[in-house]
């Protein structure tokens, strides 16, 4: 019988409630859990204590098979765990979680406020190319984003997703959804040589080289063999595909003037609707010899590009690459952007059926479609990167799937914030 | 800019060598944002190291029973060397009249020698007037009344430094205040980037008025004549379907005729806005670092609604879309890891560092709609 307080108990497995306490304006929640080894103990307790003062999920789902009447949403308002030294070792501690229950309770209103513009572009694009989206999961009912609800539907590993790219950038969608269901499709950072869901910002370790970041369709990973680069994969109906790896440097060549590891990882955001990590990157060569190189990625739910910045102090001529040669030819034209303009595809399918489709809009680029990699075509501080997927490959359905649709959601330069209301 | 106020609060073992025979009235506090200053650096070197400084004008002690109260010494910031709010000051007796001249030549008369002229735009709009005097009919105005007013006729803005050095530019121009934001203040984020500082907020509280919103400003000039100045169409409407009328009668005696017009207009298109106070609450360190009063900074809330989709800003990964606000008033504490120091009129300085009573973290920012310009910010210090 599961029991989860929001992503805490889901993987590492949270004893059935030995009490609950009621109070005026709220509730405690006592478990006794035993977790083994003890350093997942360790991991389960930070799931829980990250949820304190957590901005990015202010309210969160709690699940109880064993008394579904207490399933529902809540606010979690202080957590106490008691980690005597030798029960700690044991793998076992005693939480106690004070909660509020929300507005709506068991089946409240959740509300999705999205902000966003055309993407500042080098390539001619306009707000007419831009095919925005709200991805929530599939199982949610009650959605309303004013025009009529899109049918479009991205498989994940966590089920189906509804992929609406019907209404404007900014329309606030609503919908109803179940606890047990609220992180379908959620945008997760994970760490560790086993990988743990990662609550909040503040308890993540100092681990830059066990990560990964996915919201069930793409998930980033760095490459275990190559420190530095990075290996991307898609959710292909089934399964996972086999993982494409890329490099971020300064020559066309991998290898030379290349990013090298990363020194630190830091979250800055943690919700069910984004997430977004910060790399700090070592380097060789002369690529960024001068100050900080910073990569930030962040995945959004519902989508099928993984968006990435990459800062430096100095400005240089970067480029992003298959780190194994694999051709590729221009995305096609739309609109005002020329073909080929910031994108190109895979040319032909890969082992899973799919093709990569690789973007950099915000500065000038020239295409590398021998190799596969886009470069800057003057020294910058600053460069944009998506790297999506073709699904399936040549095959795509139109403006959801295809190059020229993945092309177009990138442009959608979209932020959402999910909450609950009252009905 | 407006005065502001700023306090110290000593303890009160404070020795009385300290509290009653150095510290005197107008002479000068100066905050550092490090604990320790290193002795024996020149008057010029201290003032230009202090984050900030200010005039003392009240010193305040006493006890309650057998308990002695903390000293608190209060004042302004410098521009009350131009003139306090109660127009005190070197007055201008002696009336000063000029032909069209520019802001930049008027200031050239009117500065006082309490201050230091520094780097003013040249060109502008020009005003023919006499200020001051004492002749019939004439009237003996501090130098601030008088560049408060060619301020509003030309469009100007400015500032006395710390080192009490005057500056001043057109309204929206870089020389002295960041027209493109460096930081951004949102909840549930902060950290710098490369390129933008977030200040982490606390509290965020939003109020939208309408309360000084106008369509059309009347100025009643230096003779007695009424120009006005309207603004664009209102969208609002009365009760009966009417467009609103808000006229806004300004009686500005120190106004030329010539100018009292592009007066009208300039106030006119400050004034036809609704006003966004939003009140920011942060524990940011010493934020004067980052922000000053006068400064644009990005704001960014979602559920407020403080989103300008035409302001994509990236940051921490993300792209938002933050509005862009003036800081009009900083109110911020002396906190433990700053240091405080008097100097007195002889450039004699004494450290007070050890006597403060430091304050919690706390800044609380007041920021408005860009439009509005400096006539009543604020530099609060308690």
């Amino acid at each position: 019988m599961a029991f989860t307080i929001g992503r805490a108990g889901k993987t590492l497995a949270l004893n059935d409630p030995s009490m609950w306490a009621e109070t005026s304006g709220g509730l405690t929640v006592t478990t006794i859990t035993t977790v083994s080894p003890a350093t997942d103990a360790l991991r389960l307790r930070d799931q829980l204590l990250g949820y304190v003062d957590n901005w990015d999920e202010p309210i969160v789902p709690v699940v109880c098979d064993s008394e579904p009447r207490l399933t529902g949403y809540y606010r979690v308002t202080g957590v106490q765990i008691d980690t005597d030294p030798v029960a700690v070792g044991l793998g076992i501690f005693t939480a106690s979680v004070s909660l509020e229950r929300v507005a709506g309770f068991a089946q409240p209103y959740l509300e999705s406020i999205m902000s966003g513009a055309l993407l500042t572009n080098a390539v001619g694009a306009v707000i007419g190319d831009v095919v925005q989206f709200h991805g929530y999961p599939g199982v949610a009912t009650e959605y309303y984003r004013g025009a009529a609800t899109s049918t479009n539907t991205r498989a994940s590993a966590d089920g189906t997703i509804n992929f609406n790219i019907n209404g404007s950038i900014g329309s606030t969608a609503s919908f109803g959804l179940t606890p047990a269901n609220f992180y379908v499709g959620a945008a997760t950072i994970k760490q560790g040589a086993t990988l743990q869901p990662v609550v909040g910002r503040i308890l993540a370790q100092a681990d830059p080289t066990h990560w990964e970041l996915s919201n069930g369709i793409v998930k980033v990973t760095p490459n275990a063999g190559n420190p530095g680069e990075i290996d991307i994969t898609y959710w292909t109906g089934g399964a996972w595909g086999t993982a494409k790896t890329y490099y971020i440097g300064v020559a066309a060549v991998p290898g030379a003037n290349a990013l090298t590891g990363f020194a630190s990882m830091t979250i800055l955001r943690n919700s069910v609707e984004e997430s977004i990590i910060r790399l700090s990157c070592t380097y060789s060569g002369t690529f960024g010899s001068f100050g900080r190189v910073n990569l930030d990625i962040a995945i959004r739910r519902g989508d099928r590009i993984a968006r990435m910045y990459l800062q430096l102090d100095v400005a240089q001529q970067a480029v992003i690459g298959r780190a194994t040669v694999e051709a590729a030819s221009n995305v096609a034209a739309y609109g005002a952007v020329a073909a080929g303009a910031g994108g190109i595809r895979a040319t032909v399918n890969d082992v899973d059926g799919n093709r990569y489709v690789l973007l950099s809009y915000q500065k000038a680029t020239t295409n590398d479609l021998v190799n596969g990699r886009i470069q800057l075509n003057a020294t910058s501080t600053t460069m944009d990167i998506g790297i999506g997927c073709e699904l399936p490959g040549g095959a795509g359905t139109a403006n959801v799937n295809d190059p020229v649709g993945i092309a177009k959601e990138y442009i959608a330069a979209q932020t959402e914030s999910q909450r609950v209301v009252a009905r | 800019m407006s005065a502001g106020t700023f306090t110290v609060s000593l303890h009160a073992e404070t020795p009385l060598a300290i509290v009653r025979d150095v510290i005197d009235q107008y002479g000068h506090i100066f905050t550092f944002d490090s604990s320790k200053v290193r002795a024996g650096l020149s008057d010029t070197t201290m003032q230009s190291l202090a984050r900030w400084g200010g005039v003392v004008r009240l010193k305040s002690g006493g006890s309650s029973g057998v308990t002695v109260n903390p000293w608190n010494i209060t004042g302004a910031n410098m521009i009350v060397w131009l003139g306090d709010e109660d127009g005190k000051g070197p007055l201008l007796e002696t009336a000063v009249t000029k032909a069209a001249s520019t802001f930049a030549t008027w200031m050239g008369s009117i500065l006082p020698a309490s201050v230091t002229s520094g780097t003013i735009t040249a060109g502008g709009t020009t005003v023919a007037n006499t200020y001051g005097g004492l002749a019939a009919g004439k009237t003996p105005v501090s130098p601030r009344q008088a560049i408060d007013n060619l301020a509003s006729i030309c469009g100007f803005e400015y500032r006395v430094t710390k080192s009490v050095v005057f500056d001043a530019d057109l309204v929206g121009g870089t020389g002295l205040f960041k027209q493109t934001p460096v930081a951004v203040v949102m909840r549930r984020s902060s950290g710098r980037d490369q390129n933008v500082i977030g200040i982490s907020t606390t509290e965020l509280d939003l109020s939208v008025d309408s309360e000084e919103y106008v369509t059309r400003v009347l100025i009643q000039d230096a003779g007695g004549t009424w120009t006005g100045a309207s603004g664009s169409a209102t969208p609002y409407k009365d009760l009966l379907g009417n467009l609103i009328v808000m006229t806004k009668p300004v009686p500005s005696p120190m106004t030329p005729n010539a100018n009292a017009a592009t007066q009208a207009a300039n106030l006119v298109a400050a004034g036809q806005v609704l006003r966004n106070a939003i009140t920011l609450t942060s524990d940011e360190f010493d934020i004067d670092r980052d922000i000053v009063v006068g400064d644009y900074i990005y704001v960014y809330d979602q559920p407020l609604n403080l989103v300008d989709t035409t302001n994509p800003l990236r940051y921490r990964g993300n792209i938002l879309y933050p509005m862009k606000v003036r800081v009009l008033a900083i109110n911020w504490p002396i906190e433990r890891g700053m240091s405080v120091w008097y100097r007195d009129k002889a450039a004699v300085w004494t450290d007070l560092t050890d006597y403060v009573e430091f304050e919690p973290a706390g800044v609380t920012l007041e920021v408005d709609a860009p439009t509005r310009p400096l006539t009543k910010f604020v530099n609060t210090k308690t």
